[in-house]
């Protein structure tokens, strides 16, 4: 095992000032700490119940709440395209239309909008592809770029600032070979055929690799949800 | 405990690939019939997707301010225009949404009466029957819309009611969080059994920290003041030093008078500590010190009460 997949962390950590510590915390610390990941999924719930009545003022309120995490993963997929605008417009807008058919029980707010983000960008990116019949720039990037990628959101005093934090360190303590998987599976929308004939690798150790990295990131990442699974 | 032949394995069921939105449809049909026979592989895939939309955040954020976002703007627009839309519906019904009002299509005729067969209605009916039958109309249309406008207020207040008791609750947790937290803080720095060490510049810098250990509960905090301003792409970082390893203890920036306080529990056997350190380092973090240590200070041999 790599050393650094030996580190050892303390929970709960908890700055006063500046911002919040981002070292991953196991599960029991996640559960010490739900009630972090409950407060913040009741304002959207309760946004999104007011959304379902078609209140204006609500999408207002969820949408500045949520725009610079939803414009900012768009940008990432899409590139610094003109068309970011539109998918940002198109997420959102669909939240607005679907927002009477979200359940609770069916999981968090968070990731009901954040996987509508990603499939809205994915499809753009997929429809430009066709349109231009080219591989583009997003997806044709090499795995250089990967540690870019994993590191790019820097520690950052905004709304859901812990939760970059948390989800940053957590994919640098990945090994780079789970870590370059797992980015190319989420920021481009490849299968797991298509980053084993990317990267050059049998399908079984994409396959491998993927799974060890998930399986690491949900223990990571269990306090952002909340998770008692 | 024997497994079920007809179930497929775990590995051949691809849950990271669902969690991914990458199966084809064939794959996630025959998933899906699988997950509603298998309760603990749909628990899994609920967390998967969790874990998958978690990544979200390693984008780095893009605000826009909103004085100048056209997104904003055109959606707020589109919502309001929709809102109203819906609203007028609801206020003024429809003939069709409303069976007293209807206007039955007229049956249809297999063979056509002959025009001397039509007798008009007026000659047949006494005028004070229609005049009951238009109040009746009237009357109807006035108690549907009421219904529909009462039925409106009605879905309001409970909307709001509900919204108000979840914001109520979140504050409620809040608030107790924030007590116990204090409670915590307090305990950690008083108790009969916290160590303290302190923390020292190596360099011409003022910086200095202290950090208290309860060792009773394993908890830990650590004070420090006078810390340098970073760059943004920088952050502290917070190391316990054993004889061994060197232990992350935490992340943090100070605040714009070097100010900065972390709280972390931690398990360490009462004379593993060799000392602490804090460190500058990139703000995505490293998980063993490689920058300039800011502040050291080592723990006493022995009682380091």
């Amino acid at each position: 095992m790599p050393e650094q997949e030996r580190v050892r962390e303390p929970r709960g950590m908890n700055p006063s000032h500046g911002t919040p510590a981002y070292a991953s915390v196991t599960r029991a610390a996640a559960q010490d700490l739900g009630g972090v990941a409950n407060h913040s999924d009741a304002v959207d719930v309760a946004l999104v119940m007011r959304i379902a009545d078609k209140d204006p003022d609500a999408l207002a309120d969820f949408y500045d709440r949520w725009m610079p995490t939803v414009r900012g993963l768009a940008q990432r997929i899409l590139g610094e395209a003109a068309d970011t605008d539109e998918v940002v417009e198109e997420v959102f807008w669909q939240v607005w239309q679907q927002a009477e058919r979200f359940e609770t029980a069916r999981g968090r707010v968070a990731v009901w909008l954040l996987t509508i983000a990603r499939s809205r960008s994915l499809d753009r990116v997929r429809s430009r592809q066709r349109r231009r019949n080219e591989v583009s720039d997003t997806l044709d990037d090499g795995s250089s770029r990967l540690d870019h990628m994993a590191t790019e959101a820097s520690v950052d005093p905004g709304e859901f600032a812990d939760q970059r934090a948390r989800v940053a360190a957590a994919l640098q303590l990945l090994p780079p070979d789970q870590r370059d998987v797992v980015l190319l599976a989420y920021f481009s929308g490849l299968s797991q055929a298509e980053i084993a004939e990317r990267l050059g690798l049998p399908l079984g150790t994409v396959k491998t690799r993927t799974r060890l990295a998930f399986g690491k990131l949900r223990e990571s990442l269990a306090i952002l949800w909340d998770d008692e699974s | 405990m024997t497994r079920d032949l007809n179930m497929p394995d775990r590995d051949d069921l691809s849950l990271e690939e669902a969690a991914l939105g990458a199966l084809s449809p064939e794959a996630q049909a025959a998933l899906e019939a699988r997950l509603a026979r298998d309760a603990d592989a749909a628990r899994e895939l609920v967390a998967l997707r969790a874990s998958v939309a978690a990544m979200a955040f390693s984008a780095q954020p893009a605000p826009v301010a909103r004085s100048v976002d056209p997104v904003r703007a055109r959606l707020l627009a589109r919502a309001s225009a929709e809102a109203a839309s819906a609203t007028r519906n609801q206020a003024m019904p429809s003939a069709s949404v409303s069976p007293a009002l209807a206007v039955s299509p007229a049956p249809p005729v297999a063979t056509p009466r002959p025009v001397a067969d039509v007798v008009p209605i007026r000659s047949r009916t006494p005028w004070i029957v229609v005049g009951a039958a238009v109040l009746a109309a009237a009357a109807s249309l006035l108690l549907v819309m009421r219904t529909q406008v009462e039925r409106s207020g009605l879905r309001d207040r409970v909307s709001t009611l509900t919204a108000s008791q979840v914001a109520a609750q979140s504050q409620l947790d809040s608030l107790t969080r924030l007590l116990s937290e204090r409670e915590q803080q307090l305990a950690s720095v008083t108790g009969p059994d916290v160590a303290v060490v302190e923390l020292a510049s190596t360099s011409a810098l003022p910086p200095s920290g202290r950090m208290f250990w309860d060792r009773a509960s394993d908890r830990w905090t650590f004070i420090a003041s006078n810390l340098p301003a970073l760059a943004p792409d920088r952050a502290f970082q917070l190391w316990l030093i054993t004889a061994n390893e060197r232990i992350l203890a935490g992340a943090f920036t100070a605040d714009a008078n070097g100010v900065a306080v972390v709280r972390a529990e931690y398990d360490l056997p009462r004379d593993a500590l060799v000392a602490v350190a804090v460190t500058e380092e990139p703000a995505s973090g490293v998980p063993q010190p490689t920058g300039d240590i800011i502040i050291v200070g080592n723990a006493p041999a022995g009682d380091t009460r």
